[in-house]
């Protein structure tokens, strides 16, 4: 079994993220393509610690890449919540 | 091993003490203070490790330039009292990322650094009237930093490590293709913070972006990041690619395009943007054509960019001129604030005796010596085809009057005290230096 699987698999769901992030309009559709690419980082990384280089950084590379995709999925919520707040504050008798 | 670790303590623990002095005092004069004092305490504290090279990570008069860089964004920093703690925090912090990414010394620092930069931006830029314009910055930070780290991963599969010294090494076989590719989307994602890409989010036009946060995107953060590309550009060079072609003729393009975008721009604010983009791909030539031994001009060259773009941005905030042709009688109107703008402008466009001038004199001399001429002449070209635009800008500020005079208030009043410092800065070092010429060797050509 080779890596280049799970590279090609990794480098599509990248590559999908970044032109999604580029394209969409929505902050929720830019934190799902956020987290489909995060998603391919992971396994990339991971197939890249088990098949190239097996050594602790490549485990400490992986939890920081989870560790970013919580912060940036925190951010996003942050921004979502801060418009929603807006919004109703400016249109208070639509607000439910 | 204390000195390592000092300078980085001092900052985010000074933004603690701020965020907590803001919660206890109403007064927003001590967190600022405090926040001025971890700054200048970090970069007194980068020179005194002076005798050990690098070991906060990054050389002494960067840190400085950096954190002076970042006391010089502290007076614009406006809003209620609690709101203006919690930006004096958010401030010390992204500077402690961007100390971070500039010292990098494994892809790792450079992820967090860059991390830390970012939602330290997007924070500042948030305000009651703009939290719309995030969504686009959101994006650009989120698809940069999926190439960063896209990037890190791929160079450590390609050689086993994260640390930059030895990413550098020469290539072993097979691992070109990676190594090239991973290091082409760490430049792509260092982009994004070294303002080469249009950053939507602080240049909106329906609703300026806060001062304090074009002062940390423009130049604290777009700093950090031409320092670590300093630091990748190594790895470029053991991937097979001349980082100087591909850096330097980035940078151009980049020069260009920003040149060109401000060419045709009315609206003020965007204007400085482009010249900011324009800036930076000087900047990146000059990056791509630094001595690693010497990196003296280089870092003169970005003091300059910082002094200048600082004041000219806080000139404008400062006497409120939105679309062009609200400049006009700007000196008879509010005189200290149009020199100021004159001069920053005049430093930007690369005229003497101005610091500017020196700046981008030595980027160009650089990329001379390491035989790229023909950039240094693309170039030199952008900057006479930038001369109608600042001219544009400039000669109606002589005409007569048409702008207000202005009853400052406390707020405008320290962000033109910005402007007149920054200015009097662009100023005394270009004359300081032109008349020393002959004691510093990366400027003797000149005399």
């Amino acid at each position: 079994m080779s890596a280049l699987p799970y590279l090609l698999l990794g480098a599509a769901l990248v590559a999908l993220a970044i032109w999604s992030a580029l394209r969409r309009r929505s902050l929720i559709g830019h934190m799902l393509a956020l987290e489909v690419g995060l998603g391919g980082v992971l396994l990339t990384s991971a197939a890249l610690w088990h098949f190239a280089a097996p050594r602790p950084e490549g485990l400490l590379l992986a939890l920081l890449v989870l560790t970013l995709m919580a912060l940036q999925l925190t951010l996003g919520l942050a921004i979502l919540v801060a418009l929603h707040r807006q919004r109703r504050e400016a249109q208070p008798g639509e607000s439910s | 091993m204390p000195l390592q670790v000092y300078p980085y303590s001092l900052l985010w623990v000074g933004a603690l003490a701020a965020l907590l002095l803001g919660l206890w005092l109403r007064r927003p004069i001590w967190p600022a203070l405090v926040c001025a004092l971890a700054l200048l305490g970090t970069g007194l504290a980068g020179l005194r490790a002076r005798s050990a090279p690098d070991a906060v990570g990054l050389q002494p008069t960067a840190l400085l330039l950096l954190c002076a860089a970042a006391i010089l964004c502290l007076p614009l920093v406006q809003g209620g009292r609690r709101g203006a703690a919690a930006r004096y925090a958010l401030l010390l912090l992204g500077s402690f990322g961007a100390v971070l990414m500039a010292g990098a010394q494994a892809v790792t620092d450079l992820l967090l650094g860059a991390v830390i930069v970012a939602t330290a931006g997007l924070a500042l830029l948030t305000d009651d009237e703009g939290v719309a314009r995030l969504i686009g910055h959101y994006a650009l930070a989120a698809a940069a930093l999926l190439a960063l780290i896209y990037g890190s991963v791929l160079l450590y599969g390609a050689a086993g490590t994260t640390s930059l010294v030895a990413l550098a090494a020469p290539a072993t076989a097979g691992s070109e293709p990676l190594l090239r590719l991973g290091s082409a989307l760490l430049v792509l994602g260092l982009s994004f913070w070294a303002c080469l890409v249009p950053v939507q989010g602080w240049s909106a036009r329906a609703a300026p972006a806060p001062a304090a946060a074009v002062g940390f995107i423009a130049v604290v953060a777009k700093l950090a990041a031409l320092l670590a590309l300093l630091r990748v550009r190594p790895v470029l060079a053991a991937a097979g690619v001349d980082p100087v072609l591909v850096l330097g003729g980035l940078g151009v393009a980049v020069t260009t395009w920003g040149n060109v975008r401000a060419l045709r721009e009315q609206d003020l604010p965007a204007l400085l943007r482009h010249i900011g983009t324009a800036h930076s791909g000087y900047l990146l030539l000059g990056v791509a054509a630094a001595q690693a031994r010497d990196p003296a001009p280089l870092l003169f060259a970005f003091g300059a960019y910082a002094v200048a773009y600082l004041g000219a941005w806080s000139a404008l905030a400062a006497c409120r001129c939105r679309r062009h042709g609200e400049q006009r009688g700007l000196l008879g109107a509010q005189p200290a604030v149009a020199v100021a703008l004159l001069l920053c402008l005049l430093s930007l466009a690369g005229l003497p005796p101005l610091a500017g001038f020196l700046g981008l004199f030595a980027v160009f001399s650089s990329a001379m010596a390491a035989g790229y001429g023909l950039l240094v002449i693309l170039a030199v070209a952008n900057l006479a085809l930038a001369l109608i635009y600042y001219l544009r800008l400039l000669l109606p500020i002589f005409l007569p009057t048409e702008v207000a005079s202005d009853a400052s208030t406390g707020a405008a009043s320290a962000v033109r005290w910005v402007s007149i410092a920054c200015a009097a800065c662009a100023l005394a070092l270009g004359i300081t230096l032109t008349l020393n010429l002959n004691e510093l060797p990366w400027l003797a050509v000149v005399s």
